[in-house]
């Protein structure tokens, strides 16, 4: 930039008149001094005026939390989850080991079968051991067979609820229906989407019903069965319908 | 008024009154640590004008310097126990003043961001910048700033803060160089070019009345 240009910028900026201060400037400053300083002199009162408010609200938060959040619930249902190989007892059907075949004299009284109180069935206790029978309603495998408590559920069939919605109510697994045939005493095959039963376990509760092989199972508990359909575990099996010789025919306990 | 009796020889003299000793900057500031506030009201008397006029000249805005003014003697008057005397008051002051007008730019940024703008259109689409009415009064009746005034006002308003400052303190207020850039906390060298180069941006912008 040209130094005289230069200096004509300044020269005129220089010559702006020059505003003053208004005559009250002294005595606004020493009251604005005298604002600042004030509140020093009230620190008391100004902790009071923030500290109380705020202990207020803390008590009050802890007042909630104490109501909400430390009671015990007494609802709370622990589910167990077992997964070790000592054996699970199922509430409603008991396992049938394949390799234990149960007593043939061994006769369960109709009225166990019914659901009616049920006395110990005495068994052989070398095989199996004594059980308590469950005095659910009538239908109920447990009822019908003493399984020893040593004996292992198969893989994959806990009917114990190990699992629970998000409100923590147990959720029984499904079991499918030729597991659930076969704790019955009824080995099943599928064939053209129907299970058919190649044998049946002497003296098991499904040879007690009229079960025979080569049955085509259409229902259990009147519900139409497929080689996929599956049941909850726990449900006790009450009636069974087979086709037989182009007939269906239902058998119950 | 204080009278001195000297005697010369065997007459004696009446010397002239002595002149009050008109206390310095450091003297004032010595006397308001000690608890004098007349010591502090004299500063404030010696300093308002020089002060509310760099603040009205860098702002543009009357009312926000006599405020600006107000609070930098506050501030002042809380901060003279940190005043070291290696350095002149003036430039203690003006610093304290630059400062509070650099706040007072950002925040003049942070309310334009937000400001109404864009509520206003012209029929041809184009955004009409919001201007409300001008409600300021200066401190007296007789000061009317001239169009010219006003033309250099608002070309210094539109220049950048890092040159507007300097330029204001050297050119309006006739601070030296070497005491703009104690108060700007600049080089020498730097002080000089950005004055240079605001005064370069405002030869543009008045252009017709040099």
């Amino acid at each position: 930039m040209d130094p005289q240009e230069n200096d004509q910028v300044a020269q005129i900026l220089g010559g702006l008149k020059r505003v003053n201060a208004p005559d009250n400037f002294e005595s606004r400053v020493h009251a604005r001094i005298a604002r600042v300083e004030k509140p020093k002199n009230d620190w008391a009162f100004g902790f009071l005026k923030i500290g109380a408010p705020v202990a207020a609200l803390g008590a009050l938060a802890f007042f909630f939390y104490i109501a909400n959040y430390s009671s015990v619930k007494t609802t709370d249902v622990v589910v167990q989850t077992n997964t070790s190989p000592q054996p699970v007892r199922s509430p409603i059907i008991d396992p049938v080991p394949n390799n234990v075949v149960p007593p043939s004299n061994d006769k369960i009284p109709q009225d166990e079968i019914a659901g009616a109180n049920r006395p110990t069935v005495n068994t052989n206790t070398s095989l199996r051991p004594k059980k308590e029978i469950s005095n659910r309603g009538g239908g109920s495998l447990d009822q019908a067979i003493n399984a020893a408590p040593q004996d292992k559920l198969p893989p994959g069939f806990n009917t114990s609820p190990t699992q629970t919605d998000p409100r923590n109510r147990p959720v029984r697994p499904s079991v499918p229906a030729v597991e659930f045939l076969r704790y019955a005493g009824i080995q099943s095959e599928a064939r053209a989407n129907q299970l058919v039963v190649s044998s049946v376990v002497a003296s098991s509760p499904a040879e007690r019903w009229g079960v025979q092989a080569g049955d085509t199972i259409e229902a259990l508990n009147e519900i139409k069965v497929t080689p996929s359909s599956s049941f909850p575990s726990g449900v006790a099996l009450k009636t069974v319908r087979v086709r037989r010789n182009g007939k269906s025919v239902n058998l119950k306990f | 008024m204080a009278l001195g009796k000297v005697e010369i020889g065997n007459a004696e003299e009446t010397l002239a009154p002595m002149l009050d000793h008109k206390l310095s900057d450091h003297e004032l500031v010595a006397a308001t640590r000690s608890g004098d506030e007349d010591a502090f009201t004299e500063i404030m008397s010696r300093y308002k004008n020089p002060i509310t006029n760099f603040l009205y000249r860098f702002l543009n805005d009357y009312e926000e310097a006599v405020d600006l003014a107000q609070e930098t003697f506050v501030r002042l008057y809380f901060a003279l126990d940190r005043y070291h005397t290696e350095y002149a008051f003036s430039t203690y002051i003006y610093r304290i003043a630059t400062n509070l007008a650099i706040s007072e730019i950002r925040k003049r940024k942070r309310r334009n961001l937000l400001s109404l703008t864009g509520l206003f259109q012209s029929n041809e689409g184009e955004d009409i910048e919001f201007q409300p009415a001008d409600t300021r009064t200066l401190q007296d009746a007789g000061f009317e700033d001239d169009e010219l005034s006003k033309t250099i006002s608002k070309a210094i308003e539109t220049l950048p803060p890092k040159y507007r400052l300097p330029v204001v303190l050297r050119d309006v207020e006739g601070r030296s160089y070497e005491e703009v850039a104690a108060i700007l906390e600049l080089g020498l060298g730097t002080t000089k070019s950005r004055i240079s180069r605001g005064r370069g941006l405002l030869k543009e912008k008045l252009k017709e009345h040099i």
